[in-house]
């Protein structure tokens, strides 16, 4: 297969998951301008961190938490980003420094959902990485677009929508295609039990720690399995 | 500290994380477990990000009552399960939960 076709296809699976985040990108734009941030800060904060969750933390917190704390919070926001960079690293790893680069940069949570499937799948094909290029630049673009209609126009798009529901829904279509084995059933029951209860008792840490959950049961059940 | 130099260590802090894991500089050992443990990441990291999104309404409150939400989220499931299909998922799913919504606000 080309390098087109997989940076093509690359852009067409990561399209459906842009209609959830474009609101998201609105909600965002709406609440930088809302928080204080100038247009130029709001816009280019979008380029510079490049990472909804914690771009919306940053335009909640700046004026109330010390630097110090606002980094912890980026830190901690950000860390199960470390798991995503593993996850896909077991494919790139040929890759020259350049690429390594600019995926670090295009790693985000959609495009790594999208593209770490087709992986999974397509990995011994040469180019197959052209894939997360597509999916990342797609999601580059609709996060860009988004922000500013949303710092310009944000506040005509009717809440009662709720379109920014459609993230959750596009990782469940993403993520039941995976559940093959009973581990990893029970690794995605255990990881999204935790998760409720780490973040109802305010834990920053919250998705990571639950990840670990996640695996941590998983794998105890894989054993036990692999034993029985 | 000036806001653009936050908004500058922040962009620099994101991208060094995910940078640490994909340049190299940790090595693990490709074992057997190593690998079954590295192919349930997207599961285990995506799944608390789902439910955290479908339990919690407005004011990060825990809600299962009137949540329409988890019942949107269980036809999405229906839906993946049988249909496999990112888009149908998603418009099955948003469709449900306005559907939903608007019950819930008659009864």
């Amino acid at each position: 297969m080309t390098k087109w076709k997989h940076f093509k296809k690359g852009i067409v699976q990561e399209l459906p998951i842009q209609i959830g985040v474009f609101p998201f990108g609105i909600i965002y734009g709406v609440m930088a301008i809302e928080s204080g941030l100038t247009v130029i800060q709001s816009f280019l904060m979008s380029s510079i961190i490049f990472a909804g969750a914690s771009q919306i933390a940053f335009a909640k917190l700046y004026l109330f938490i010390s630097p110090t704390s606002l980094l912890t919070s980026i830190t901690a926001i950000n860390l199960r980003h470390f798991l995503y960079g593993v996850s896909v690293n077991q494919y790139l790893n040929e890759l020259s420094l350049k690429w390594r680069i600019i995926f670090s940069y295009l790693l985000t949570d959609e495009a790594y959902a999208v593209s770490i499937k087709y992986f999974q799948n397509n990995s011994k094909s040469k180019y197959f990485h052209y894939h997360l290029l597509g999916s990342g630049l797609t999601l580059f673009f609709t996060w860009q677009v988004s922000t500013l209609i949303g710092i310009f126009f944000g506040k005509a798009i009717p809440h009662y929508l709720n379109l920014e529901f459609i993230i959750p829904l596009s990782f469940i279509a993403i993520i039941i295609p995976m559940l093959k084995k009973k581990y990893e059933l029970l690794a995605c029951l255990s990881s999204g039990i935790s998760g409720v209860i780490f973040y109802k008792l305010n834990i920053e840490l919250w998705i990571i720690f639950s990840a670990f959950f996640g695996m941590f049961f998983g794998y105890l059940f894989s054993i036990y399995e692999d034993k029985n | 500290m000036s806001t653009w130099v936050l908004i500058i260590l922040c962009g620099l802090i994101t991208f060094l994380i995910r940078f640490a894991a994909l340049s190299g500089i940790f090595k693990f050992n490709a074992s057997a477990n190593y690998i079954k443990l590295i192919q349930v990441i997207p599961i285990v990291v995506l799944t608390p990000i789902i439910f955290q999104a479908v339990f919690f309404i407005s004011n990060n409150e825990f809600s299962i009552v009137d949540n329409s939400k988890i019942y949107a989220a269980f036809i999405a499931i229906i839906t993946a399960i049988f249909l496999k299909n990112v888009i149908y998922t998603i418009i099955i799913g948003m469709s449900s939960f306005w559907i939903i919504n608007e019950i819930i606000l008659i009864f």
